[in-house]
Parts: C-alpha cells; structure tokens; sequence
C-alpha cells in the first residue's frame, strides 16, 4: 500500500483551535503561484498509488479553474490502482454544486466534511465559518449527487461544549447518509489562540462519560471503532490513513507535509509557503529513524489500532491488566486505559526496551 | 614595597562588591569600560543571584601602594569564607547599610575580625539614599565598638572612598615578616583541569619562585614551584615571584585535591621544620542530606564531581552510602540551606548530572541501650530504643526594630527557643540572643523572622553544643514501600503535626500515577498520617496529525525523557526535586 497526500495551505479563516499549517491567502496570484511549484513537486512524485488525500488548510477554497488546473496535474502524474481511495477535505460553507460536480468527474470517491459541531454557539466559539444548516444542506447535496463513502469531523471535549449538546449531535450526524465519523478530542495546542485564550477542558470524568456516549451512539448505529478516534460503517475504514497507522510508506507534497519510506526514513517539507515555493527540497527536513524510535511509533500507533498490539511476553503487562482487554498475546486497550494511552504507549516502550536491552546484555 | 591587605565584611547586601567596584575603579585596575556592577561576583549564579558566594581576592596598586582587597560573602552560610580571609589581611572594612543599621551578620563579622586582632575601618554606606539614617547608624556603631571615627560614603556613586583608601593606607599596619624562611598560608584553593590544584596563598615570611622545591606543613609532600602570580579582576598574573605579605597564588603540578588543604603552611623543603602557621578552626556542617545520581551508573561521575567542587568550596564534607530505595550516594555536610542550594546548582550547570537530594537533616548524638555513644547523621539509622539523644543546639541572634519583638518572641517559643539575652541596640533596635534547637532553625525559620518583621529583622547563629532531647524517628511509606530517604527525626510532641504536613506535601508533589498510591508515616508499626494519591485519569491526545507521525512520536519521546528525571521507588516514579520540596512544610 502507497499513499499520496497534497496539502492546500489556505484557510479564508483561522479557526481558533487549529494548528495546521495554513494561512489566508492574499491573492489569487499567491494560489497560482503555490499551484505551480506544487504541480512540481507532484511531477516528482509520479507513480502509483493507492490512495490519494488532498488535506489541509481548506482545499474547496479553489475556485473551478484552479481545482480544474490541480485535478488535471494529478490525473496526469498520479497513477491509482484499481479498489482506490481519493478524498478531498471540505469546509462546509464552501461545498457547492459547481465543485462535487467537478469532484465526481475526476474519480473522487470519498468526502470529508470538517462539521465539527451541530451547536451554532460551539460553532462560533471556534471561530468556523459555517452553522447548523449549511451542514444539512449541504450533507443533502452530496448525497444527491450520489457520493456514497463520505466522513464527518467533530471535536469534542472543550469546557465551552456541552455533555447534552453532544448527545444530539450524535445523534443527528449517525443519520447523515455518512460512512465514517472522526471525533477528536480537543487538544490544546502551542501557539493557537485557544491556548492564549487559556481555554480549558472538561474534567476527566466528563471527558470519560463523553467518550463512552459517543461510542455507545455510535456502535447502536453501525459505526465501529477501528482507531481511536475514528468511527467507520464495516468496509468504510479510511485506507489513506491506515497508511499512516500501520506505517505503510506515503508521500506527502505541499507545504507541511509529511513523507514515509518504509523501513525508516521519515522528512518533512517546511512550514513556510514563502521557503516552499523558493526551493522545497532544500528546506525539507530528515529523519532516520533508529530501532528505539521505530520501537515507539509501532507500540503507540498499535495501541490506538482496533487490532491493538501483539506481545512477545505478555507477562510484562501484568499488573496493567486493568487498562486492557487481553486475547492471546494480543492487548487492546479498553476505555479506562485509551484514556491514558500516551503514558500506557510510554510505559511500555520502556518495558519491553529494557527486555532488549537485558537481552542483548546476557548474549 | 608598601602593602596593605585588608577585606570587606558586612551584613548581606550592605554593598561590599559595589565598594569593591569603586575601589577597583579609582585605583585604575579596570578600566571605566569594563566595570560591571560587582564585577567581582564572576560565577553565573553570583550573578543570577546577586549575592557574592566565594570571597574573591584581588591586587591593585595605588600611588606606592599595593593593594590587596578581599571582597567576602555576607550570608551566614558562607562564613567560613569570611573566617579565611580574615586570616590572610591584616585590616578589614566593615560596611553597614545607612538604611538597615547594624544586622545581625554585621556583628558576627565583626567579632571574627576583632578575634583576628584585625584593624576595623567602620564605614557607613549608601548614604546617597534618601533613607539614610546616617546619624542613628553611627550611634549604633559606637555602641557597638566604642568611640571611633566612622567613615560615611557612597559606594555607588564613589562618594568618600578615595578618602577611604587614604585611610585603609594609614590605618591598616603594612605586613609584618619575621623571617626570611618561607612561610605561606593556604586560605583557599581552585582545580584547574589542566594545572591541577591551585593554592591561593597568603605569604607571611620569606618568598615563593618558580623552580624552587616547597613543602606542604600537613602531609610532608614536596612541589616543584612551576608558576606564582596575583590576582586580576581578569584572571591570574604570572610574576617572577611572591615575597612576605603578598597574596597570590601558587602551581606546582598538584593533582589529587586531598594534598593541597585550606590552611595548610607551605614551606621552604630546605626547611621543614620551619613551624606551621595556626590553621583554620575546623568548621562542622550544620546540615546533612543524602545526595544520589537519579541514574545509578552515574555514581562515579558524581563521586569525581563532588570532589572537584569540594576543592573550591572547603566546607563540603561527603562519604558514601547507600539507600535501600535509592541506591548508592552519598551522605554531605553542608553549612546551610543556600549553601546546599548553590552546590546542587553547580552540580547541574558544570558537569550536567542530575541528581537527587533527600531532606536535610541535623546530626544527633545517641546513647543506644548498650551504653554506647553513636553520631547519626542519617535519620533512617536513628534507633527504635535508646538511652538516651542529644541534638545541636544554636545561639540565635536577631535584631530587629523593637515593635516585631513580641511576634518573633512568640515564633522563638514555638520553637522551643529559650532566651538568654535580650538588649536595645539603640531606642528603636533590638538585639535578641535564644538558644534554640538547629533543627527548629534550618529550614524556614529565616523566612518567618523575615515575613514577621516585614523583612526588617536579621539573624545568625552559631554552634554551641548538644542538648538532650526527646526524639523519635518517623519513616514515610510510598505505595507500601519504605522510603529510607524521607524518614526523619523531630522531636516526639511534633512528630504528629509534622507526619501530617509532610504527607500531604507528598501527595502534592507526586504526579498522579497509573493505579492509586498511599503514602504512610509511621513511628514504628503505628501508621500516624495517611494520604492517597488518586491515579491518572487522562492522558492522551486523541487527535489526529496526518501523516505527520513524528510529531506525535516527539511529545512521547518528550515525556519518556521527563520520566528519565524521575526516581524509581517501588513501582512508583517519583520527580527528584520531591526530596527538597518537601521539607519546605515541614516546620510550621
Ligand atoms: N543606592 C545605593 N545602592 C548601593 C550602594 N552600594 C550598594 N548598593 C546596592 O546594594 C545592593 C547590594 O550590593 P552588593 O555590592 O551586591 O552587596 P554585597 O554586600 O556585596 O552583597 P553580598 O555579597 O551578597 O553579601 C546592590 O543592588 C547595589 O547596587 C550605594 O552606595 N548606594
Ligand atoms: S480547522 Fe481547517 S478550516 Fe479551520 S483553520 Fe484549520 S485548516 Fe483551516
Ligand atoms: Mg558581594
């Protein structure tokens, strides 16, 4: 499995909590500019793949020609295999008729559709653009023109939301004629507003009681939990990013963006539109990954995989049994140990570590 | 050639480095351009902290005169410091702050120079500020020393201090030589990683050169002298060589620490038995913790370390042991909080280890049941059954403006302070003379004069002897598991009160962990105080970064690294800092 991703590094807005490499583009002249370096790059990158994710940023804030002018570049270059996945991410205010057309056309098959929330006052607090009923226009506009495998994002967890307002929320997005729900708890992050604003989480007992809802809801309606905060109908998984996940390799063009080749190189192109354009390459970073750090991805993305993680000796977890269901050799956290899992993914690397260690030691 | 050795003492923060500033300035050692304030405090955390920590010694030349000044620390913890130079000058300037009036270091520093039969210039400084009171703080100091002619300057702005050094030449006596042997005094001395160990020395007979063959009086080891020099503000100058009554310092290839100690007597080996110079008063630690690498393997970097430092800092006092729960360390003597302060931060910043430290504590002396008599200086060792304790005892002093004396005497009580003096220095000021358990002393006790007498009142104390007491060793359980290095010793009627604070301090300090942990102090088998920490609830980021998998990678290899800092104890990861932070509560 090969994936492709483009990230589109333009917002018309800042939402209040995002940490995405984005900015509000000046004019169309800095659009058509970032289109040719990146048309590019893509050229580079010509091959096959089996999926293709156009992220970012706000990539339905390319208006007809330039998505024309982008489709035409990756149509050319990017060869897909057969059973492929090409998603687009979409604001909702700005899906129309005029681009899902053009979407279709082009062989997209799968949309995600950044909602967030169905609160207008949550909504607001966020700083999205869009409200409550430009999502159901806009949820029954895609599905008139007949994309079957499309994903929601909503965010969850912030003081400002609320227990009974995410209920409903729930409840109203597991009738969208949808394939995959992402929910993502709100992370603070350096240098967004929200961490100057020192906007705060729940509790941890609301954060847990909302997690359980969320999953109760969810599986009543058909979507199941294969990582974790990812929520899919069977045989609707995102394979794109399942890439990342079980750390298939994947290239990544635009601003930001991430590249991996198998077994352990890892680079970054810059986060700077100004240094990208100028010369991408010389501004990519590079990493070679060591046995230790290849260790701690597996274990850490392992655990958020439905799959879980597979031992060697499964007694080095024996008095963390409380945080986990165990089959065989085989460990998947459960709710009491996903709320913990960046310390549970830590405390293991260093278990399991220190095995190697003592193992190398005594040949 | 004309000498006049002297230094500067005073109460903390009385200006002795900002005189030093002016003096280094008038007798053009520096040029205008490269005077800082206190220029002379040159250790990153002097400046940080802008207090002096290590006395600086430093030669200027004046008209015919040379001038060797030796600028001194005024915080009681550094005494010691003070104590040494005052043996190597033969004058010393005792500064006091026109605005606070004499304070308690002020006079302690003064009976160390008067036992040195040293000449004392009283100064009065910073009477540029519109606080001064110059009047009552003479009036003070006659009191205190008799009717002398008192000095009255400026020290930032240079006001009175070319009369100053006019009068440090005629009053201060030039250095007396009673022979043409060599005689020299070893008041301090500094590890250089390439000249090995560098004596500072205070010549009192005859003179030191290069090539010449001395001996050192306590070991009977010979050097060949390969460099002799004087200080500079900007380092050390060589010179050809150091006759009587010069202040300088000495190479000749010295590399273990253990052979060049501070007031040994370096001799001509023509001469050996040429009679050492009185040395210094033993000096005894007023504290004791337990100091640990956080990595075991780290155990012999540490040991060198300690070593190092112990060299420029005389009064550190160190032997291996060993905790059960932290593993091998070592037990170090200390002569004050700020001073066990100053010596973990250099730890950090000049050789990068990490460390543990375990809560001070004082020294007991023990008669077991056996009749026998046992020091104990680490509290896990304190006896279940004994005949009978003792523990140190201080004379405290304190000025204060009379209207805090009723807090501070009710403070002193709680204390199990005893009063044996109490005077007025002038109608408004207050000399107050307890005896008083160290223990009641070490930890906050000078926070509390502070904060009752709105930082007004000063203190010190000094050593006077053990005291019976009724003591009882209480050890703290984490998670079921003794922790030998926060058990500790109080005496019996407070041993509640304390167990109760301490836990709930620890259960503070500790992080939350995966399962619940309980934390114990007991006396014996009987549980006195209890705490649980709840375990973590969240800890995870639940969101997603693309295909960016390094940075999610980074935030976990970030907090592995935070745990790395983290001491094992049982299964519980305790942060280092636990150990010191704790005791912050302890007294009340
Ligand atoms: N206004 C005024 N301030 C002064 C004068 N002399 C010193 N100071 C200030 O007093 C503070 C303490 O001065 P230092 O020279 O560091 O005092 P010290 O006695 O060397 O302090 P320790 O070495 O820590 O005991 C500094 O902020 C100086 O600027 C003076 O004559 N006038
Ligand atoms: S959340 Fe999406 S739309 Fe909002 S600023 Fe970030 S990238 Fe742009
Ligand atoms: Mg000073």
């Amino acid at each position: 499995m090969k994936g492709f991703y483009i990230h589109i590094p333009f917002c018309k807005v800042k939402c209040l909590y995002c940490d995405f490499y984005k900015i509000i583009p000046k004019s169309s002249f800095e659009i058509d500019n970032f289109l040719r370096v990146l048309s590019m790059e893509i050229h580079e990158n010509s091959c096959y793949y089996n999926t293709i994710f156009i992220g970012g940023g706000t990539p339905n804030i390319l208006d007809r020609n330039k998505l024309i002018e982008l489709f035409e570049v990756i149509v050319k270059n990017i060869k897909l295999y057969e059973n492929y996945e090409w998603t687009i991410e979409l604001n909702p205010e700005l899906v129309n008729l005029d681009n899902l057309v053009i979407f279709k056309d082009y062989g997209i098959n799968r949309l995600s559709l950044g909602i967030q929330s169905l609160d207008d006052y949550e909504l607001k607090f966020m700083g999205r653009l869009h409200r409550k009923r430009d999502v159901f226009k806009k949820i029954d506009l895609i599905e008139r023109l007949g994309f079957e495998n499309v994903n929601v994002d909503i965010i969850f967890g912030g003081y400002f939301q609320d227990v009974g307002k995410f209920r409903k929320t729930l409840y109203e997005i597991v009738n969208f004629p949808i394939t995959h729900i992402s929910t993502y708890l709100l992370t603070i992050e350096d240098g967004t507003p929200f961490k100057k604003l020192n906007i705060k989480l729940k509790d941890e007992d609301t954060i847990e009681e909302m997690f359980k809802m969320k999953e109760e809801i969810l599986y009543e309606h058909g979507f199941y939990r294969y990582e974790i905060s990812n929520y899919a109908k069977k045989g609707f998984q995102c394979k794109h990013n399942l890439i990342y996940w079980k750390r298939e390799s994947y290239i990544g063009v635009g601003p930001s963006a991430a590249s991996f080749i198998k077994p352990n190189i890892r680079y970054k192109n810059v986060e700077n539109l100004g240094l990208y354009l100028e010369d991408y390459k010389k501004y990519r970073e590079y990493e070679f990954l060591n046995d230790e750090q290849i260790l701690l991805e597996k274990i850490y993305l392992s655990l958020r995989l439905d799959e879980g993680l597979e031992l060697q000796d499964i007694s080095i977890v024996s008095d963390l049994t409380e945080f986990f269901n165990i089959y065989g050799n085989r460990i998947k956290p459960n709710i009491k140990g996903i709320m913990v899992l960046d310390r549970l993914a830590i405390e293991i690397f260093q278990r399991i570590n220190s095995r190697e260690t003592l193992k190398l030691s005594s040949l | 050639m004309n000498i006049r050795n002297f230094c500067i003492i005073a109460h903390i923060d009385h200006g002795k480095s900002t005189l030093a500033d002016r003096l280094l300035e008038i007798t053009k050692t520096l040029r205008e351009d490269e005077i800082k304030e206190q220029v002379l405090d040159s250790m990153d955390l002097e400046r940080e902290k802008g207090i002096t920590i290590k006395m600086h010694p430093v030669r200027m030349e004046y008209k015919d005169y040379i001038l060797n000044l030796i600028d001194t620390p005024g915080h009681v913890d550094f005494t010691y410091e003070v104590s040494r130079s005052l043996k190597a000058v033969e004058g010393a300037i005792l500064l006091i702050d026109a605005t606070q009036g004499i304070e308690a270091q002020t006079i302690s520093n003064l009976y160390l120079a008067l036992e040195n039969n040293l000449v004392i210039i009283p100064v009065i400084n910073k009477i540029d500020l519109p606080n001064a009171e110059i009047e009552r703080v003479e009036s003070q100091i006659r009191e205190l020393i008799g009717n002398v002619k008192v000095s009255r300057i400026s020290a930032k702005y240079g006001w009175g201090v070319e009369e100053l050094i006019e009068r440090i030449i005629n009053e201060v006596p030039s250095p007396k030589t009673n022979s043409d042997k060599l005689k020299a005094l070893i008041f301090d001395a500094i590890y250089d990683d390439y000249l090995g160990v560098i004596p500072y020395i205070r010549v009192f007979d005859g003179e030191i050169r290069p090539k010449m063959k001395i001996l050192f009086k306590s070991t009977s080891r010979e050097y060949e002298v390969l460099e002799v020099g004087y200080f500079h503000p900007n380092g050390r100058i060589k010179k050809d060589k150091l006759s009587s009554g010069e202040i300088g310092y000495v190479v000749a290839n010295i590399r273990e620490i253990r052979e060049a100690r501070v007031g040994d007597t370096i001799v001509d080996a023509r001469y050996p038995q040429t009679i050492a110079i009185e040395g210094f008063r033993e000096i005894k630690p007023m504290i004791y913790a337990g100091i640990y690498p956080i990595n075991p393997s780290e155990f012999e970097e540490l040991r060198k370390a300690i070593e190092k430092l112990s060299l420029n800092d005389a009064s550190l006092v160190y032997i291996p042991e060993n905790s059960p729960a932290l593993g091998p360390g070592f037990r170090m003597g200390f002569l004050g909080l700020l001073h066990l302060e100053i010596f973990k931060e250099r730890i950090k910043r000049e050789y990068d280890l990490d460390i543990v430290i375990t809560i001070p504590n004082v020294e007991y002396e023990v008669i077991l049941t056996n009749e026998e008599k046992v020091f104990i200086n680490n509290p896990k060792d304190f006896p279940d059954y004994y005949e009978k304790a003792f523990e140190p005892y201080v004379l405290l002093k304190i000025i204060t403006p009379s209207e805090y004396l009723g807090n501070l005497i009710t403070l002193l009580q709680n204390r199990r302070g005893i009063q044996r003096n109490l005077f007025y220095l002038d109608s408004k000021t207050v000399e107050m003379e307890y005896e008083i358990p160290l223990y009641e002393v070490i930890f906050d006790l000078f926070d509390k004069v502070k904060s009752l007498s709105r930082g007004y009142a000063s203190m010190d104390y000094e050593f006077i002897g053990f005291k019976e007491g009724d003591l009882v060793r209480v050890d703290i359980y984490v998670a079921n598991e003794k922790v030998d290095a926060l058990s500790f010793v109080v005496p019996r009627i407070k041993a509640y009160e304390v167990s109760k604070n301490i836990v709930e301090k620890l259960r503070s300090l500790i992080p939350r962990q995966l399962f619940e942990v309980k934390i114990q102090a007991s006396i014996g088998k009987r549980v006195i105080a209890s705490e649980r920490i709840p375990p973590l609830r969240k800890d995870v980021t639940a969101k997603c970064y693309g295909g960016d998998i390094t940075r999610k990678r980074k935030l976990l290899e970030r907090q592995k690294e935070g745990k790395k800092r983290m001491k094992m104890i049982g299964r519980v990861e305790v942060p280092s800092e636990v150990f010191l932070e704790v005791m912050k509560i302890e007294n009340k």
